[in-house]
């Protein structure tokens, strides 16, 4: 579940780290919220490249 | 597509002049367009582009692009007067009464542009019928959420489909449709995805601001608010504590920052990306399906973008 997978990571540095560089599989992940966990971290540190969301409203 | 926002702009003030005389409704709704229009036209930006994107090819598109931007400004000054949290806005600066009516006759006023484009009446009606079934909609996402109706994540997603993503389907499809088509299932559904992203990015900046639009400060239940509340740790008991109403707002003013390290430390500010993330990969992936598309895909990233 992407809620326990994220408090997890939260939880741990080293998973965390993992997670960034592509070498962890959470179970009960779907392949659309892995993809998408991995670039909501991507995005927390580059802000180039590709197109991201502006705030509406 | 910048320089298009000067003619949707041009075009709603044409037609704010035409139907108001009166004073002070005829002065405010000049200046609430020009406020409008400093700030940014995206919504009519989109009807344009899909109606391009379509093969329309016809200038009145920009007063239908005039008349969605009349109705967006309209239930922008209804959403600030209800919050009462935009002092700076033009129409925070009016007494409140005068600014509900202008925005009581905008709304009108946009139904008036679409009835008198130049346009098939078929074409119009089924516009009109659209455009009000969508607006139907995003004003009962608005009570919701106005009267903080959520109470978990499910209920979350029907507020915001309903108050959000249902303005952006209507920008969208007003495009599409004024070009003779019928309704286009995969546009209002990346419309709809596009729209869920961007208000989870609202969430996202409102509940890392400390002002009064703060969210924790609010009491307003998101995504990211559930998501901490969820599962409360210890040392962050006090956050539930205000939520409940137990400690008061004097109590928790100088925890920003221990608000800011709750979210990070418990996923919360992650949890809410992820899902925003989703929303807008969900949106690209549908975008690749229409091949009406593809030539102004970078136009309409942008759009969403800037």
């Amino acid at each position: 579940m992407l809620k326990d997978a994220i408090r997890t990571l939260a939880a741990s540095k080293e998973k965390m780290s993992m997670m960034m560089g592509g070498q962890l599989q959470l179970a009960g992940v779907s392949a659309a919220e892995h993809k998408a966990l991995q670039d909501a971290l991507k995005n927390q540190d580059e802000k180039k490249g590709n197109y991201t969301l502006a705030v509406w409203g | 597509m910048e320089d298009i926002m000067p003619i949707i702009g041009q075009n709603m003030l044409r037609i704010s002049d035409k139907y108001f005389w009166a004073e002070p409704l005829a002065e405010y709704a000049r200046a609430f367009i020009r406020e409008k229009q400093a700030e940014s036209m995206r919504f009519g930006l989109l009807t344009v582009l899909h109606y391009r994107m379509f093969g329309g090819n016809s200038e009145s598109i920009y007063q239908a692009a005039a008349a969605v931007e009349l109705f967006i400004l309209a239930s922008d000054i209804l959403d600030d007067l209800q919050d009462g949290d935009a002092p700076h806005q033009a129409w925070s600066q009016v007494p409140a009464a005068a600014a509900m009516q202008v925005a009581v006759s905008l709304i009108v006023l946009s139904q008036q542009a679409i009835l008198e484009l130049e346009f098939g009446q078929a074409e119009l009606i089924r516009v009109m019928r659209m455009m009000n079934e969508q607006l139907l909609k995003a004003a009962n996402g608005q009570m919701l959420d106005l009267m903080n109706a959520v109470t978990d994540e499910e209920s979350y997603l029907r507020v915001v489909q309903h108050k959000s993503a249902a303005l952006i389907v209507f920008a969208c499809m007003t495009g599409v449709m004024l070009t003779g088509r019928d309704w286009h299932p995969i546009v209002a559904e990346y419309a709809e995805e596009v729209g869920m992203a961007a208000q989870i990015k609202n969430d996202i900046r409102d509940l890392l601001r400390w002002d009064d639009k703060n969210d924790f400060i609010l009491r307003k239940k998101t995504l990211l608010t559930l998501f901490l509340l969820e599962e409360i740790a210890e040392q962050d008991q006090w956050i539930a504590d205000y939520f409940e109403g137990k400690i008061s707002l004097a109590d928790v003013l100088d925890r920003q920052q221990m608000l800011e390290e709750a979210c990070n430390r418990t996923g919360a500010a992650l949890y809410g990306s992820v899902h925003m993330r989703m929303h807008f990969n969900r949106f690209q992936e549908l975008l690749d399906d229409v091949p009406e598309a593809a030539s102004d895909k970078d136009k309409l990233l942008q759009i969403f973008s800037s």
